[in-house]
């Protein structure tokens, strides 16, 4: 029963961090147009992600809410965390200043603050996934329904 | 549990795999190879000092008989005089003198002129003017509000500006002076291409001894020779194919404001004297080694009487910095390298 807390929780942050940061780069999207196309790795790109990335973290977010969807949803989450940490990593190997386009109060964060943020969703993510996949006594039949889906 | 440790492996590698296609795919455009060609010339200058500064926010106010004159950007009343050989330095604070309560502004600039140096601030705006060697400045006839965003003396009561037009914002050259008309604008100097505002950004020059003012575009390969009566000489063309200004505007209308989103920069700074314009350039040739531009500042050198290009030459890193700016009087060059000055010497022949 812990375990399903923990989980419970865990899901709650990641819903509550991927809402919270879609909305905000919509409620203002010429800003996040304008940071996306000052990054140097996506200025190509910068009309797509606008809508891409916060999709996406919507997509996840739904995913976490239902039980059916919540392994592959934390899954999800994670290679997404992976993906914002190693852009992190890329970012401060170039020695402009570069703006950071997570919009609200994530934003004011340093670079390297956002790193130690980011790493450790990134193992929230795999404890979640650990704690729904380990076999449990009572809970194992169910368990592996989660796994095939 | 394995086969979930197996699945987050992949995950992870997906991850950043995507990420790294894409500082891939970005890293191509910017060290693309572009179609012209450079003609290099080797030994064109030869290494003679080089100075600790300890700070990096140091820039060259000019140059006063044996002394290089060296502005802070952040403590805009200190000046640093280094001798020419760069062994002697000595710390100065200017004064300002007749006025209750003087500041000198942070974003004043200092600029000599020989006899004089100026104290410049835009935004004020003021100017005060004093001679070098005593350090001691009066504020300068100059009481018509005339902000300006770069300025340049050209004489001993007379300045090249460079300004926003009123209402629109678009950078506009000029001039100002103590006698009558105390302001003038030309606006058919700059030519606007996307927004007039961040497209038409450069650098002013000026060179003394041909007595013709310059403006370098960053993003552009053009730049605009014009006399002191602000009548264009020419416009003259660096050696890229860039002839659109190379950036992205966006616009932010929560905040009223735009923003320079991407840009390339094709003109990184500019330096005159004598008959030449050297640029330091921020594209690669045709014929440039990739690993050339991460060891060394491409310099361009233009003549000024025929606006032709005449060679390049290579400017090696030094600590492990690129020249973040360049000065040229007679045959020295005076770059700046982080918090390091470094003192070249031209091998005359180069220029014949």
């Amino acid at each position: 029963m812990k375990r399903q807390l923990a989980i419970e929780i865990i899901c709650f942050l990641f819903v509550l961090l991927f809402v919270y940061a879609a909305l905000i780069k919509w409620m203002d999207i010429q800003k996040f147009t304008v940071q996306l196309g000052q990054s140097p790795l996506l200025m190509a790109f910068a009309d797509w992600f606008v809508w891409v990335v916060p999709t996406v973290e919507l997509i996840i977010s739904a995913m976490l809410v239902f039980r059916v969807t919540r392994l592959a949803g934390l899954y999800a989450a994670f290679t997404l965390m992976v993906m914002f940490t190693v852009y992190i990593v890329v970012i401060l190997t170039y020695a402009d200043h570069i703006p950071c386009s997570c919009g609200g109060i994530l934003e004011d964060m340093q670079w390297n603050e956002h790193l130690i943020f980011n790493i450790a969703f990134v193992l929230l993510a795999a404890t979640g996934t650990s704690l729904m996949t380990m076999p449990s006594k009572p809970e194992t039949n169910e368990t592996k329904i989660y796994y095939a889906s | 549990m394995k086969k979930n440790v197996i699945t987050l492996g992949i995950c992870f590698l997906l991850g950043s795999g995507i990420v790294l296609v894409l500082y891939a795919a970005s890293n191509k455009i910017v060290h693309t190879p572009n179609s012209f060609l450079r003609i290099y010339k080797k030994n064109v200058t030869t290494r003679i000092n080089e100075l600790d500064l300890d700070f990096n926010s140091y820039y060259v106010a000019g140059i006063t008989g044996d002394r290089i004159v060296l502005g802070n950007i952040t403590a805009p009343s200190k000046l640093l005089l280094i001798n020419n050989n760069l062994a002697d330095s000595q710390h100065v604070t200017l004064r300002i003198r007749n006025i209750n309560n003087p500041t000198i502004h942070q974003g004043s600039t200092i600029k000599l002129h020989s006899p004089y140096f100026y104290i410049a601030d835009g935004v004020e705006p003021v100017i005060y003017r004093g001679r070098t060697g005593q350090w001691e400045a009066d504020r300068f006839g100059y009481d018509d509000h005339a902000y300006f965003t770069q300025i340049i003396p050209i004489g001993n009561a007379s300045f090249a500006i460079r300004t926003n037009m009123p209402g629109s914002f678009d950078n506009v050259l000029g001039k100002v002076q103590s006698d009558s008309p105390r302001i003038q604008l030309k606006p058919s100097l700059l030519q606007k291409q996307i927004d007039g505002v961040f497209c038409t950004d450069g650098q002013l020059l000026y060179n003394r001894d041909l007595k013709q003012l310059i403006y370098m575009y960053y993003y552009r390969n053009e730049y605009i020779v014009y006399d002191t009566s602000l009548q264009l000489s020419y416009r003259g063309h660096t050696i890229d194919t860039f002839s659109r200004a190379q950036i992205n505007v966006g616009y932010i209308n929560s905040s009223k404001s735009k923003q320079l989103m991407s840009k390339t920069t094709v003109n990184i700074r500019g330096a005159t004297s004598g008959n030449y314009l050297f640029i330091m350039s921020g594209l690669l040739a045709r014929n440039d080694g990739k690993d050339s531009f991460l060891r060394n500042s491409i310099i361009d050198v233009y003549d000024l009487r025929t606006d032709n290009y005449r060679f390049s030459f290579s400017l090696p890193k030094y600590n492990q910095a690129w020249a973040r700016d360049i000065f040229v009087v007679d045959k020295t060059l005076i770059a700046l390298y982080d918090h390091y000055v470094v003192q070249y010497h031209f091998n005359e022949e180069e220029f014949q």
